[in-house]
């Protein structure tokens, strides 16, 4: 603490005497604090004249059109007047309190944007979920009519018409995916997390996928529902993208921290380094005549990241994919000793 | 400590001890702890941090606190409304919004705070402009918004003719906004706030809704 000034009053408390720093002579020193340290200030000037001295008393003193906190000591003096002395109190103080207001403003802006995000994002769960629920009705009778057409109307029907109308049906069935994926995706967002032990090798044995072998896989803490919409999703992604030879499908697990990387292999068509950035997002597909509606892989990266997850591949064109997961280790899972925080453990890397 | 509702006084006793020691996380447990019991955001508002504050700048009148502790309990309080923000901000959007604004560079801006986090809770959008804007960027700031409501506020005495000044500047901008003030002066003189120019004062965050729902906004 710096000195700030030192002054000698009368028992009247006027200012007859500047022993150091500036202060004006002739006035009350309760003039130079601010209106309210009035009070404490003349609390102050009692105990100075009751125990003949005082420290450590803080007032704010107008200082041009604001005011600074600063440390008081009084020392009584014979004739019942009293010397004071006021030092700064250190300038990192208020520095700090400052960049404290000035992170919490941010953290308040941050805390707007993201509530207002939350919302459109909300918002537009529901809209595809309505519209992919609200489209299927249709879809469905468009089928029906189909239907009956070929079965109660063939004599109708020439070469060319039933190859159309086979077209036809061949669309009306891969609208049917995308919607039944798109609204997959858009309630798998919103479903709470029902957080437990789950083995991955039941999760992998109940899609009961012939082309997939597996080493004997651990439990992960999860949502088993959306766990096999998750694997279901990569052996389908990985069957849309075979090869003519037999597919194959492998699925191992090795120990990552607290977390569980899972790889899925297959031998499949690979994709091109350029693409790999965009196969997780929605409609990020890249063979457009492929089998898959590109909504799969994106529900992959939702359920993922729901559980604190990372997931990324590793392809080449030809060179069949490799799927890596990470979902975290079951609460008791007793190979790894994780430590759970919150019913999610957390990631070491 | 004044003005509380007793079923709160050992939850915001509790808090303040924790704050005077220096145990910014023991509070936030306090706090965590009373959410999970079910008490509202409001009360936590209105019934422990304000509360507490108070007492903070009464102890240091009774020079039984410091300068540094009144800045680490502010700083701390501070911290825990933003870790509410999640809850703060999630209420229905009302389309009314407000600009909530200290004056004259004040350190202390909790109040204010409040004042905007109360009007989110009520689906307000606020904009919350700090402490150091001179009046005729306020105004500029509120034409470019143009926003349903200003609030003003302020906690020295010294600081009261900004207040006018300002209210005079959007005024004279023709700012549509009602514009309330608020603040430690306007508490202390409830009539100082007429001098002021303003539409109306408002002692406290939960009393500046409450006016707002009787004035039918």
């Amino acid at each position: 603490m710096t000195l700030r000034f030192a002054v000698r009053c009368n028992a009247a408390g006027i200012i007859t005497e500047v022993l150091r720093g500036a202060a004006p002579l002739g006035v009350p020193f309760l003039d130079l604090l601010d209106g309210g340290s009035l009070g404490k200030a003349r609390r102050f000037v009692a105990q100075v004249a009751l125990q003949g001295a005082v420290s450590g008393w803080e007032f704010n003193v107008l200082a041009g059109d604001s005011a600074e906190a600063v440390q008081f000591t009084g020392l009584l003096d014979d004739d019942g007047g009293y010397r004071i002395i006021a030092a700064n109190l250190p300038p990192g103080f208020e520095q700090a309190a400052r960049l404290h207001n000035e992170l919490v403003s941010s953290q308040r802006d941050l805390g707007r944007q993201n509530a207002s995000l939350e919302r459109v994002n909300r918002e537009l769960q529901q809209f595809a979920a309505t519209v992919s629920h609200d489209l299927r009705a249709p879809l469905r009778n468009i089928r029906l009519l189909i239907g009956l057409f070929e079965s109660k109307a063939p004599q109708l029907l020439d070469e060319r018409a039933a190859l159309w109308l086979s077209h036809i049906v061949a669309n009306a069935e891969r609208m049917q995916r995308l919607l039944d994926r798109t609204l997959e995706y858009a309630s798998a967002e919103g479903a709470p997390l029902r957080l437990e032990a789950v083995p991955l090798n039941e999760v992998v044995d109940v899609t009961a996928n012939p082309y997939v072998t597996r080493g004997d896989l651990p439990a992960v803490q999860g949502d088993r529902v959306q766990l096999e919409r998750l694997f279901q999703n990569l052996f389908d992604n990985a069957l849309a993208y075979r090869r003519e030879e037999t597919p194959r499908i492998e699925v191992h697990a090795r120990p990552a921290g607290s977390y569980w990387r899972i790889a899925v292999s297959d031998n499949g068509l690979g994709i091109a380094s350029a693409d790999q950035s965009r196969i997780f997002e929605m409609f990020g597909r890249v063979n457009p005549r492929g089998e898959g509606v590109g909504i799969g892989l994106a529900t992959c990266r939702q359920v993922v990241h729901r559980h604190q997850g990372e997931i990324w591949v590793k392809s080449g064109l030809g060179e069949g994919s490799t799927f890596y997961v990470t979902l975290p280790a079951a609460a008791t899972s007793p190979e790894l000793g994780s430590r759970p925080v919150d019913g999610i453990a957390i990631a070491d890397h | 400590m004044v003005g509380i509702d007793q079923s709160f006084a050992g939850l915001a006793g509790g808090y303040l001890q924790c704050l005077l020691s220096g145990n910014g996380d023991g509070a936030w447990h306090l706090v965590k702890q009373a959410m999970a019991d079910g008490v509202p955001i409001r009360d936590l508002y209105l019934q422990v941090f304000q509360p507490c504050q108070y007492e903070v700048g009464r102890l240091w009148e009774a020079n039984e606190a410091t300068v540094a502790q009144e800045h680490y309990c502010t700083a701390a309080t501070q911290t825990i409304m933003s870790r509410l923000h999640a809850r703060v901000f999630s209420a229905e959007r009302t389309g009314r919004s407000a600009v909530v604004v200290g004056v004259g560079g004040e350190l202390h801006e909790i109040g204010a705070r409040m004042v905007a986090d109360f009007l989110e809770m009520k689906g307000w959008d606020t904009r919350y402009l700090g402490p150091n804007l001179p009046p005729d960027e306020i105004s500029r700031n509120v034409i470019a918004h143009d926003p349903d409501l200003v609030c003003l506020s302020c906690t020295m005495t010294y600081h009261v003719s900004l207040v006018e000044q300002t209210v005079a500047g959007l005024r004279e901008a023709k700012a549509r906004a009602k514009v309330l003030v608020g603040g430690l002066p306007f508490n202390r003189d409830p009539e100082l706030w007429r001098r002021t120019g303003a539409d109306g004062w408002a002692p406290d965050a939960g009393s500046l809704v409450d006016w707002l729902r009787a004035a039918a906004w």
